[in-house]
């Protein structure tokens, strides 16, 4: 009943809304588009001209082609654009662009110094909030984390969040990387559960306990929709309504569920669990997934992925190797990058360009950090291509967007020029600067 | 290591003619675990039209290099001419370079898998295991060894980790697949002391409620070890010179301090504050003793000339910051702003993964430079990975360089190192092939991947 309710909601909702946002799938997800929209910055328009700009959309990657920003989206791409009246223009000869960098898995906003206890709002501890856990309302956008991630090119992340006694953590939000409070993109759009060797050491030492665990509680999601009377509906499986509550979404691929699974037979024991409840799944690590490659790919499923991390540091892991997202991407699987923690969240580029080294084509790379988990973690319909009436998430590079060597020299958000500086920048400048003060006075 | 004690042990002989004193000789003089690494012969070959980055500072576009007898036999721009009998590698359109150099790696002592049962690179059940060695712990089986090679990696320190003041003794290796560690002993080169500043320490014992709890007791703790490695070592001379006749009673952990003061082992000291580098240099003059290099200097930027002055190396990340508040103020320039200073950089990594990549980390730190207005150029960034670490571990007169005289320790990329999209292609160590990207009879497996069903 609730999860009709929810889905009506969601129809009319979107109904109204759409034609203006082009979004989305659940009631809290509206409601923030709309907070946000209210709060954005004021008509303005901005030409970018010249670049090398790949949409990763139907034009594909363009020479010498003009972006224009109006009002925070994109208005147009093409060559030759004219210049409208009262527009600024930046000149990006030389230059190529891409989307805004998106991260799948941080915890930007919930953490300073990771071995700083009191700054971590991560790392939950609490067994009786797992699924329904929020950390929407506790993200700090005045992380220091922030301007430098956003400043090596990052607009967008998740922000995740791990419990290390449950096999369901809860639920993460969808930022971007602004410095006002309008960050927060989806509320708890999506959730997360664990498999694999971790899974089995939470629930006394055996896969099998865990798996039967996690079918338990989808069994339960699914009576408790069928059932008549939910105030009298007992769950059989660990968790107790509350906690449901929070996972109903996730049937029939509402919001995506994250799970943590490397071992090829782990990955393929999720698989099951997605077919049988219509999950709307991505697997994380997953560093065997290219020996299940066709298992995979006839599955509705994601993989978020750090090809980069090869090693084979756990038996579950033993057929890690850096070149599997080329082995995957053949056989038709969407995927998306995960890597550098939160402090280097933006180092997905990176891995993207060691993907690129090993076989993956450039514009399957780039949609790897932007374009592939939008559509998958539910933004694909403002974010992740460079096309007219997306948001203007735009990074200027000053080369190859997928090479080491390459840095940042604008960055967007939402068509705002994000100021350049922050803690490193101005650490940096205090100790190059030549000056006969004492350090403590330049600034 | 020994070396000085013999002088003196001999000079002894002379002098006092003491009876004893042939015997205490032959106990100095054996140094176990010996290396028992030895290059295979090889037929010499050329590598010409190769782009070349010497690692000593210098590009030589459209250069040569002859190899003969495991040693580097020629170098030079254009053709030279060769009267042996020698194949011939035509390279143009690749980069050339010395076999890279890590000088702060846990392979082997932190192996893959990473379990408790091969968890060996940390004692810490005391905050001064001087006496421990990490030779004792390298498992050679680990597959990183193999992951490493094909990054480039040719020589490796292998030290123990940070949770003591004194970690232990660090042992370097030819990064060449042996059933035993000391097949990978690089012959003759000296010993690491892992020294650790800062949080670690007072963590791991204040939470046992132990000295030490406080920079205090870090501080205090490395000053009595000093005092007693002074005294020791003052024992050893007296007797060695025939002023005591009473033989001191062998102690590794000070015999290994000892021999630090004596300038046979380098410091390689954990330290990422740049106040806490500066009391370190301190506590060395009061000691002294000489500090080969800091590593982890997240903070070495703010104190580069200072470096430079004294003549210490700094081991740096590219990128790495902010996962404990003694990182909090790393900075992407930090490598750059070092070189400018003209203090010895080095990327290190740390890590199994990024041993991989050493040439992507310096890539990061050079382009990080040059957008901040510090020209680095691609043969300077080269250092960094090799000769600057070699100079560090006390083996730039072997290695770290391809210079006329050393060993062919050498890299062949399929484009500029500096790239994302560039691969090693072959690795030589002492003129050996060790590792062909094209050919799978030249890429070590260890024995724990072999046969674990990973077939699609």
């Amino acid at each position: 009943m609730i999860m009709k309710l929810f889905k009506q909601l969601s129809v009319l909702l979107s109904l109204i809304i759409t034609v203006q946002f082009s979004v989305h799938v659940s009631a809290e997800t509206i409601k923030t588009e709309k907070v946000n929209d209210a709060m954005a910055v004021p008509a303005s328009s901005i030409l970018i001209q010249g670049a090398t700009v790949h949409t990763l959309g139907a034009l594909g990657t363009l020479e010498n082609a003009d972006i224009l920003i109006v009002d925070g989206k994109i208005s147009e791409v093409g060559t030759g654009l004219m210049v409208p009246e009262g527009a600024t223009t930046i000149d990006a000869k030389g230059k190529q662009i891409t989307p805004g960098l998106m991260n799948p898995d941080t915890a930007l906003g919930l953490v300073e110094i990771g071995a700083v206890k009191s700054t971590v709002d991560y790392r939950n501890t609490d067994k009786s909030y797992s699924a329904s856990l929020s950390i929407a309302d506790v993200i700090n956008p005045n992380s220091s984390l922030w301007s430098h991630n956003r400043n090596n090119g990052l607009t967008r992340a998740v922000v995740a969040v791990s419990n290390s006694k449950e096999l369901f953590s809860g639920q993460g939000s969808l930022i971007r990387l602004t410095d006002e409070q309008d960050h927060l993109v989806l509320r708890d759009n999506v959730l997360y559960m664990t498999y694999g060797d971790k899974a089995a050491e939470l629930t006394g030492g055996t896969r099998a306990v865990a798996l039967m665990k996690l079918r338990a509680v989808f069994a339960d999601l699914k009576a408790y929709t069928e059932t008549e009377d939910k105030a009298k509906f007992k769950p059989k499986g660990h968790l107790k309504i509350r906690e449901l509550k929070a996972l109903l979404p996730v049937l029939g691929g509402e919001k995506p569920i994250v799970v943590n699974a490397h071992r090829a037979n782990d990955i393929r024991q999720m698989l099951k669990l997605a077919n049988d409840y219509d999950l709307k799944m991505i697997i994380s690590g997953a560093q065997e997934a290219w020996l299940v490659k066709q298992e995979i790919a006839a599955a509705n499923v994601a993989l978020m992925l750090d090809p980069y991390s090869n090693l084979p540091s756990k038996f579950e892991t033993i057929g890690n190797r850096i070149d599997q997202m080329t082995l995957l991407h053949n056989a038709g699987i969407p995927m998306m990058i995960s890597a550098g923690g939160s402090h280097n969240a933006y180092t997905v580029r990176q891995v993207a360009g060691n993907a690129a080294a090993y076989g993956l084509p450039k514009d399957v790379a780039l949609a790897s950090i932007s374009k592939t988990p939008a559509q998958w973690l539910g933004i694909g319909a403002t974010y992740g291509t460079l096309e007219s009436g997306m948001d203007a998430d735009i990074v200027v590079w000053d080369g190859d967007p997928l090479e080491v060597t390459t840095s940042a020299d604008r960055v967007f958000i939402a068509g705002k020029e994000i100021l350049a500086t922050s803690r490193q920048t101005k650490l940096r400048d205090r100790y190059l600067t030549k000056d006969d003060r004492r350090p403590a006075y330049r600034h | 290591m020994y070396r000085n004690i013999i002088i003196v042990v001999a000079l002894s002989l002379l002098v006092a003619c003491q009876p004893t004193g042939q015997k205490n000789a032959e106990v100095e003089t054996t140094k176990p675990f010996k290396s028992t690494y030895q290059a295979d012969s090889h037929k010499a070959f050329i590598i010409t039209n190769v782009n070349l980055l010497d690692g000593a500072g210098n590009q030589i576009e459209n250069a040569t290099v002859i190899v003969q007898n495991n040693k580097i036999h020629a170098v030079g721009s254009g053709s030279i001419d060769f009267a042996g009998d020698a194949e011939t590698i035509d390279a143009k359109g690749k980069w050339l370079s010395p076999g890279l150099i890590d000088n702060h790696s846990h392979l082997g002592v932190y192996p893959s898998p990473s379990i408790s049962s091969t968890s060996d690179g940390n004692e810490m059940t005391s905050p001064d295991t001087a006496n421990v060695w990490a030779e004792h712990a390298v498992w050679p089986q680990d597959p990183g060894f193999n992951l490493a090679r094909a990054g480039g990696v040719t020589s490796l320190q292998i030290l123990p980790g940070s949770g003591n003041l004194f970690g232990g003794r660090g042992v370097t290796l030819k990064n060449i697949p042996s059933t035993s560690m000391m097949g990978m002993k690089f012959p003759d080169a000296p010993h690491a002391l892992k020294m650790a500043c800062g949080e670690n320490p007072k963590r791991v014992y204040g939470a046992r409620k132990v000295m030490p709890s406080t920079r205090m007791g870090n501080m205090s703790m490395y000053r009595k070890s000093w005092i007693e490695a002074t005294d020791y070592m003052n024992k050893w001379d007296d007797y060695a010179a025939g002023n005591s006749a009473d033989k001191p009673m062998r102690d590794l952990r000070l015999e290994t301090l000892s021999e630090v003061l004596r300038g046979n082992i380098r410091i390689h000291n954990h330290c990422y504050r740049a106040d806490e580098m500066l009391q370190m240099i301190a506590l060395s003059k009061e000691f002294n003793y000489e500090i080969a290099s800091f590593h982890h200097a997240v903070e070495a930027y703010k104190i580069a000339p200072e470096l430079a002055k004294e003549n210490i190396c700094s081991s740096m990340w590219s990128d790495w910051w902010g996962f404990k508040l003694e990182a909090f103020d790393g900075i992407k320039e930090n490598i750059a702003m070092v070189e400018k200073a003209k203090a010895c950089a080095i990327v290190h990594s740390d890590s199994a993964v990024g041993i991989q990549h050493l040439n992507q980390d310096a890539a990061k730190a050079m382009a990080s430079g040059n957008k901040a207005g510090i020209e680095i150029t691609p043969a300077v960034a080269m250092q960094w990975i090799t000769l600057n670490p070699a100079t560090s571990m006390g083996i730039a007169d072997k290695t770290g360089s391809v210079e006329v005289g050393k060993a062919a320790d050498l890299v062949l990329w399929d484009g500029n190192p500096f790239s994302v999209y560039t691969k090693v292609e072959q690795v030589f160590i002492d003129g050996n092939k060790v590792y062909d990207i094209a050919n799978t009879g030249y890429q070590a497996q260890s024995d724990y991947e072999l046969g674990l069903g990973l077939e699609e």
